[in-house]
């Protein structure tokens, strides 16, 4: 199982907060309450998002030539065509232990961790690159990561390996794949309403009252024991006070301090097109609102049943229509998806904090744990960065790896390039032992 | 550190004889006698009314009463003294060593007048929270040891001494962390909670954990040993027991179907070879004979073998789950006889291939035997037996008669076999044969014949032409008898007394001995994406094998996985999924516009609306269709209406979750479980749902409020008069965190709330107990690793693995591993106490023996690496003093360190305690190869040069030389680094010359008995009792010494002693020291 190695003692200090969180799944991390607010001097932070479907694309219209201003797309790419000055289209990635297993579930379950899946019913893979983050990036928000889907997980067992790995590319330990936010308005709660900070609020009352009482049964001599505790207790609630309140003064402010928007209805909507754009939207607002600074949207799991009738595929879900990759309705169901993470960057590319855009702070991976639906091939996965991470990744960029030795063209590789520009400097992750070149 | 540590001292200094004798000598009151005067003579000038040096005063104290107020005040002052930090050196007028020991003789013999202080109430450690969650959840998580700091140490030197263990914020958040992290592992089942080994936030993680269970259960339980049943219904059938490791049940079930006369009329050689078992007791190898028993059984079961899954409507597309369904059931593992076999006819056959080194066969049998019940007048008729050729593409091939190959080939067979002629004469076409039962006919394969036959099967359709029953049989070699031919097909005609008999004796058979008892895979399913699912299958498992709790067991495990998955519901939103998305024509609603855009995610996709309307669908379908949409409908319907009926037990669930984090709350508080703590948690529960949480976030923050209540997190007894026993929940709780660091096993529970553990005698019984429970590992870890120093060497960093490379991880990890398997060990198995010094015995797994230069065992494969060796002395080492742990951890890198190994013998194991070294100590070279010529004696042997440091280094150094035959990771070796000889022969300072290990351990064992008794006493006292002993807890650590003087005591004789203590037991009385913070 891949657990991220850190590199180097030169970053003793911040591991020791951080590492240990790393130990741990994010329900757990909660000393975020220990986490003091952004400094005053420091600017926005920066963002992490992915947008993820399944069964890979149309590979014939899959494809960019060129540089900056002057980039061209092929037609699944197309609706980037206007960020393309931000984009990175990298060609030719691929995760070995995605390879090993048998299709579908056994490809996608490690995309965002290269981790090796373990068959059988069982359910083990490894930490993915956007928790890796979350543990770093999200001590300091309400939330440490969104993790959203449009399309309920695959239960039971498909050929050999957990239908687990089909619905989550999302691990925050390798037994515990992150659970989807399928419902748009419990996502906005998870948001803004703190439910959990405010769960802990009352929780803290009620254990005081409990150390109340049992001071009250014991002996004299011991009551003075329970006020260490009762003292942590009111520190640990002020904490939590703070976090539910505004900032500090002098330290950085979000550029929206409540949300601009009503609570999306419950339920979720019937219309598919609906239901992304929702779910585009709470990541914006997360991300302006500064509630998290890691999201990730699977549009639909690998072996997706979701039909796309508002194109007039009405007779085949996305995995049937996937079989037929290269077909006419395969480019418009995958065109569709790519128009998701362009809506996306767009509304990230529309608010302004202070000269810069959030996606001028932000990572916005698409990718797909297939390249060819046809025949499940994933020698190739599909990957499209965009943002501009406060300058440490240049757009308008076709990075290609498909003649390269297979050591050279590691996602994780990718992975390693991008988590140093978080500030996670990692020896290794998944299969990546090096950076990715070029980046 | 507290009084004792001063007491250690005491006992240390080479005058203390002396001064005992000078205070028994004095006037009862030490005070002005002895004390007073010293006090005045060298501590009032700086510790005066006026100068307060260190805000003290000493010059206050007049009256040994107002000493006696305040004895934490002068605990601290002997310290002091004894460390020789005070007076400081600074000052010119010093107190002789014998003046230093009058004072403390003195202070120690005041105090010593008091009760003993209460064991403060303190916060659970780092140790004690995790396995309190283990034993809680039954899942060891390990939360704290993950993300605590490490616990300080107190009392006698145990990360469980209350005045140490205090909360501050950042730890608070540290436990509440943790209890996030417990509640994150809680899955709600069926029948409960339970935990899951890691966060369980997704439905196919519950699924997977609860398949893992049921696995788990059918590996324990699940393989059943025919062999051994039938020996032990052989010992029932001659009038025995059946015995341990079968299972009784299905042990008499087979001898009582093997006594059965309808299965000795049908299956007669069966209930022959049953008969012919000797009496049982008179064979020596009773599983060998029973294999003809086995042979007969296995041939048949050829009549009721297993259905695999496609053999429903083979080749042929199924209709999604209502085919499966049918597909599912015909899959048991239980009888599922073939169709034919109740039958009046067979189709027997040969396709006449070679096998093997066999050519074609010339001649076959066709046997045709009476059957079981041996009616006579049996007669068969063979209907146009042929030869069938092999067709090409879909044409059939063409069939010649047996009747004309043979009248062409073989005449004079023809004319025996008799075609067209029936025995009762009755009609009978030229090509067919009749035969009365019994007979063998052989039946020639004329090779002139074969050219043309090439490619054919010869077939025989047989069927009975009478109300009885016969048994018949195509085979290459003669019957070997005329009797019951086992496994071959038995015909009967229907409403015919002979099929009814039949039927009886072959389903009696078959229940009692099924093909399988299980499925061997929990999955089945067709190869639809979707419709993999865990089945069931276990018939006869259930119903021969288990006894009433493995069923209930096994039953309430099924009944978890199905609420984990959802199953009910799941199983009608993947029916209308599949209906929606099959595109090959069977899929119902495949390209309608209304279904297109329904949304399973959506909780409204099951709503009651929205499956009306999939039912009316249904019902037009059946319309329509009376074969397959009736099928559906009645499919949908009994689905629909199993997912409506689960929704409804759902509340009852819930007040089952409910129910159980109760009892949780209560064995976590160390409480009843009453109805206070009922309603409290509901209280909890209501107040959250009402704050908007849904059903399972409520159960998490219920778990969390319990896990961070200072119920849980304290150990604080409720308040007793003074000088009475605590309450029984109070002494539970202190009993298990004394021995197993956790909380009160049930038993406990159960004699706390009946009120019996106030009795000495039972709670001393129960201590006994818990002794020998694996759970002691925690006092192994506990009190053994932290009193001699093994806890945390996981960790040990000060191995120069580049000088050492065969110090590895996985040497390290066995290193810290041994003391505490040896530990275990001698509490379990109540070995004396003196093996802790010369044990001949030890722990070790490979890489260990290895090191150690031990032969490790033969083990077989996937046993516990870890074995227990002997002949440790004749290894040069045994017991604790010649483990690696301890030699590497008191060894600086690359080099040994006879100071530190000798201090750490000096301090832990008897028991002195040694000032601090003066702070101008020049340090010993890194290296021993870079000393500059000295061996490491000879820079040892400085020390005692030098005044200063004589004193102690007398003490110090000859122990610490006596190891010198141990290389800095442990090794024996003959040379130092710098290929030096070694010599480890020393002299103690009472003059005993040692030579190496063997001789200081005879010196510790013969010489310093009692100060390594005494060490151990006092220590397990301060463990006990979580804070440091006092004075006047020197009575109790008498009586506890002097419970172990005969040469065989036990750890145990020390418990008894401890748990039936007042100061254990009962709250000090009246007057007692108090604890300041």
């Amino acid at each position: 199982m891949t657990t991220p190695q850190r590199r180097g003692p030169t970053r003793r200090a911040v591991l020791r907060g951080a590492g240990l969180a790393l130990a741990l799944p994010w329900l757990e991390s909660l000393p975020a309450f220990g986490g003091e607010p952004a400094s005053a001097s420091a600017g926005p932070p920066k963002r992490f998002a992915c947008i993820f479907f399944g069964n890979g694309v149309n590979t014939e219209h899959w494809w960019a030539r060129g540089a900056g201003a002057g980039m061209e797309l092929g037609r699944c790419l197309e609706p980037l065509l206007p960020l393309r000055e931000r984009l990175l289209v990298i060609n030719g990635l691929y995760h070995e232990n995605a390879r090993k297993g048998s299709i579908h579930s056994a490809q996608t379950g490690n995309i965002l961790s290269g981790a090796p899946l373990t068959p059988g019913g069982a359910v083990g893979a490894g930490i993915s690159v956007d928790q890796v983050i979350a543990r770093h990036a999200g001590t300091q928000t309400r939330l440490p990561s969104l993790v959203l889907g449009c399309e309920a997980p695959m239960q039971g067992i498909h050929k050999g390996y957990s239908g687990v790995y089909s619905s989550h590319v999302s691990w925050s330990a390798p037994e515990a794949p992150v659970p989807l936010e399928l419902r748009p308005s419990l996502a906005f709660d998870a948001l803004f309403a703190s439910r959990d900070l405010a769960y802990t609020g009352s929780l803290l009352d009620r254990v005081a009252e409990h150390a109340r009482a049992l001071q009250r049964e014991i002996a004299v001599e011991d009551r003075r024991r329970l006020d260490g505790y009762l003292t942590s207790v009111r520190e640990v609630e002020t904490r939590v006070q703070r976090l539910r309140g505004p900032r500090p003064a002098g330290a950085w402010q979000p550029t929206l301090a409540k949300p601009d928007r009503e609570r999306p209805a419950d339920g979720i909507p019937a219309d598919i097109r609906e239901h992304m754009r929702l779910m585009c939207d709470l990541i914006v607002l997360g991300f302006r609102a500064d509630a998290t600074r890691v999201a990730t949207l699977m549009l639909n799991r690998d072996l997706s049943g979701m039909f796309f009738p508002h194109l007039g595929l009405t007779s085949m879900e996305h995995h049937s229509l996937s079989h037929k990759s290269e077909s006419a309705d395969y480019l418009k169901a995958t065109r569709f998806l790519v128009e998701q993470h362009a809506y996306l960057c767009t509304q990230l590319a529309a608010v302004d904090e202070g000269g810069r855009s959030i996606l001028d702070s932000s990572c916005v991976l698409l990718c797909s744990s297939i390249w060819k639906g046809g025949s499940h091939d994933n020698a190739q996965v599909p990957v499209v960065l965009a943002g501009g991470l406060q300058g440490a990744l240049r757009g308008g960029r076709v990075l290609e790896y498909r003649k390269r030795p297979d050591g050279e063209r590691r996602m994780c590789s990718l992975f390693l390039a991008l988590l140093d520009r978080y500030g996670i400097e990692l020896e290794r992750f998944g299969d990546g032992e090096r950076r990715l070149d070029g980046v | 550190m507290p009084p004792s540590a001063a007491l250690h001292a005491f006992r240390a200094l080479p005058l203390v004889a002396g001064a005992l004798a000078l205070l028994a000598g004095a006037d009862a009151d030490p005070w002005t006698a002895q004390v007073r005067p010293l006090v005045q003579r060298h501590c009032v000038d700086c510790h005066g009314a006026d100068t307060r040096k260190g805000d003290l005063d000493l010059a206050r104290f007049a009256e040994a009463p107002q000493v006696l107020a305040e004895p934490r005040t002068w605990a601290l002052v002997l310290r002091m003294v004894e460390d020789g930090r005070m007076p400081p050196s600074r000052r010119k007028e010093q107190p002789t060593v014998a003046e230093r020991a009058r004072l403390a003789a003195g202070v120690h013999a005041m105090l010593r007048a008091l009760p003993p202080p209460a064991t403060p109430a303190r916060r659970l450690s780092r140790a004690e929270y995790d396995r309190s969650i283990r034993d809680l959840t039954g899942v060891d998580m390990g939360l704290a040891g993950q993300t605590f700091p490490d616990d300080p140490s107190g009392g006698e030197g145990f990360t469980n001494a209350g005045e140490a263990l205090a909360m501050p914020t950042e730890l608070f958040e540290r436990f509440l962390g943790a209890a996030r992290g417990v509640a994150a592992r809680l899955v709600p089942t069926a029948n409960g909670v339970i935990f899951a080994a890691e966060p369980a936030g997704t439905p196919s993680v519950r699924e997977a954990a609860a398949v893992a269970r049921i696995e788990r259960f059918y590996r324990r339980h699940g393989d059943v040993d025919l062999v051994a049943h039938l020996v032990a219904a052989w010992r029932v059938r001659d009038g025995g027991e059946p015995g341990p490791g079968v299972s009784q049940d299905y042990a008499r079930g087979i001898a009582a179907t093997l006594a059965d006369p309808a299965v000795g009329t049908w299956f007669a050689d069966l209930a022959g070879a049953w008969r012919a078992l000797p009496r049982h007791g008179t064979v020596a190898d009773p599983r060998a004979a029973v294999a003809p028993i086995m042979t007969s059984i296995a041939r048949w079961q050829a009549l009721w073998p297993l259905v695999p899954t496609k053999a429903v409507a083979p080749g042929k597309r199924m209709r999604s789950q209502p085919h499966a369904d049918l597909a599912l059931r015909t899959r048991a593992a239980s009888r599922w006889f073939r169709a034919e076999t109740l039958a009046d006819r067979v189709d027997l056959g040969d396709d006449l291939a070679g096998r093997g080194k066999d050519p074609v066969p010339t001649v076959l049998h066709l046997a045709v035997l009476d059957a079981g019940d041996g009616a006579a007048d049996d007669v068969v008729v063979v209907e146009a037996p042929a030869f069938a050729l092999p067709g090409s593409g879909r044409k059939p091939g063409r069939r010649i008669p047996l009747a004309d190959v043979l009248a062409k080939h073989d005449p004079a067979a023809a004319q025996r076999l008799g075609f067209g002629r029936h025995p009762a004469g009755a009609q009978l076409d030229a090509a067919s044969l009749a035969l009365r039962a019994p007979a063998v006919v052989a039946i020639p394969i004329p090779r002139a014949a074969l050219g043309e036959l090439k490619g054919a099967r010869l077939e025989l359709p047989v069927r009975l032409d009478a109300p009885g029953s016969v048994q018949v049989a195509l085979l290459r070699e003669p019957p070997p008898t005329t009797g019951v031919l086992p496994g071959a097909m038995v015909l009967t005609r229907p409403a015919t007394k002979a099929r009814a008999a039949y039927a009886a004796a072959i389903g009696r058979l078959a229940d009692a001995f099924p093909n399988g008892y299980r499925a061997d895979s929990l999955l089945a399913g067709s190869d639809q994406p979707m419709m993999f699912q865990h089945v069931r299958d276990d018939e006869p498992l259930r119903r021969l094998v288990l006894d009433a709790q493995r069923r209930a067991e096994i039953d309430a495990l099924w009944a978890d996985y199905a609420y984990a998955v959802r199953e009910p519901e799941r199983i009608v939103r993947n029916f209308l999924l599949w209906e929606l998305q099959d595109s090959t024509g069977l899929g119902y609603f495949h390209g309608r516009q209304e279904f297109l855009r329904l949304r399973t995610e959506d909780p409204a996709f099951l709503s009651t609306e929205h499956l009306a309307h999939v039912e009316a669908q249904f019902a037009a379908f059946a319309a329509k269709s009376p074969t397959d949409g009736q099928l559906a409908l009645a499919y949908v319907r009994r689905r629909i209406a199993e997912m409506r009926a689960f929704q409804a037990g759902e509340a009852q669930a819930r007040e089952r979750h409910l129910a159980a984090l109760a009892d949780l709350a209560a064995r976590a508080w160390r409480h009843a479980a009453d109805a206070g703590i009922a309603r409290e948690i509901r209280a909890g529960y209501d107040a959250i749902v009402a704050a908007g949480a849904e059903h399972e976030e409520a159960l998490r923050q219920v778990v969390i409020g319990i896990l961070t209540s200072p119920r849980f997190l304290y150990l604080a007894p409720r308040e007793v008069e003074p000088g009475r026993p605590y309450d029984d929940w109070d002494l539970a709780g202190r009993l298990s965190t004394f021995l197993w660091s956790s909380l009160p096993d049930e038993r406990l529970r159960a004699l706390a709330a009946a009120g019996k553990l106030r009795d000495p005698a039972v709670l001393v019984a129960e201590a006994l107990r818990m002794l020998d429970d694996e759970r002691i590992a925690a006092l192994g870890a506990g009190f053994f690793g932290e009193w001699l120093g093994f806890a945390g060497f996981e960790r040990h960093q000060g191995v120069d693995r580049e000088r050492f490379p065969q110090f590895t991880g996985a040497l390290q990890a066995a290193m810290a591993e041994e003391p505490l398997r040896f530990a275990v060990d001698l509490l379990r198995r109540g070995r004396p106490l003196g093996e802790l010094l010369d044990a001949d015995w030890t722990w070790v797994d490979p890489d260990l023996a290895r090191h150690y230069g031990l032969q490790y065992p033969k083990v077989e494969r996937g046993a516990d690496p870890w074995q227990r060796v002997e002949g440790l002395r004749a290894a040069g080492r045994g017991g604790i003093l010649g483990m690696g742990a301890f030699l590497t951890r008191n060894s600086p890198g690359a080099r040994t360190s006879p100071v530190k190994r000798g201090v750490w013998v000096v301090e832990q194991i008897l028991g002195e305690h040694l000032p601090m070294p003066p702070a101008d100590v020049p340090d010993l070279p890194d290296d021993e190869a870079g000393t500059v010529g000295l061996t490491m004696r000879q820079l040892v042997e400085r020390h005692v040069a030098d005044q200063r440091c004589a004193d102690c280094h007398r003490r110090i150094d000859p122990v610490g030389m006596a190891f010198e035959g141990f290389d800095p990771i442990g090794r024996r070796r003959g040379k130092d680094l710098a290929g030096r000889p070694i010599d480890d022969r020393t002299t103690a300072a009472d003059g005993t010359a040692i030579a190496g290990l063997a001789g200081l351990r005879e010196y510790l064992a013969l010489r310093r008995r009692d100060e390594v008794l005494r060490t151990l006493c006092r220590r397990l006292l301060g463990y006990a009792l979580g804070r440091a002993t006092h004075p006047a807890d020197e009575a109790l650590l008498a009586r506890m010494r002097a419970a172990i003087e005969p040469a065989d005591a036990g750890f145990a004789a020390l418990v008894r002693v401890i748990v039936a203590s007042a100061q254990f037991r009962c709250r000090p009385p009246a007057g007692a020291t108090k604890e300041k913070p």
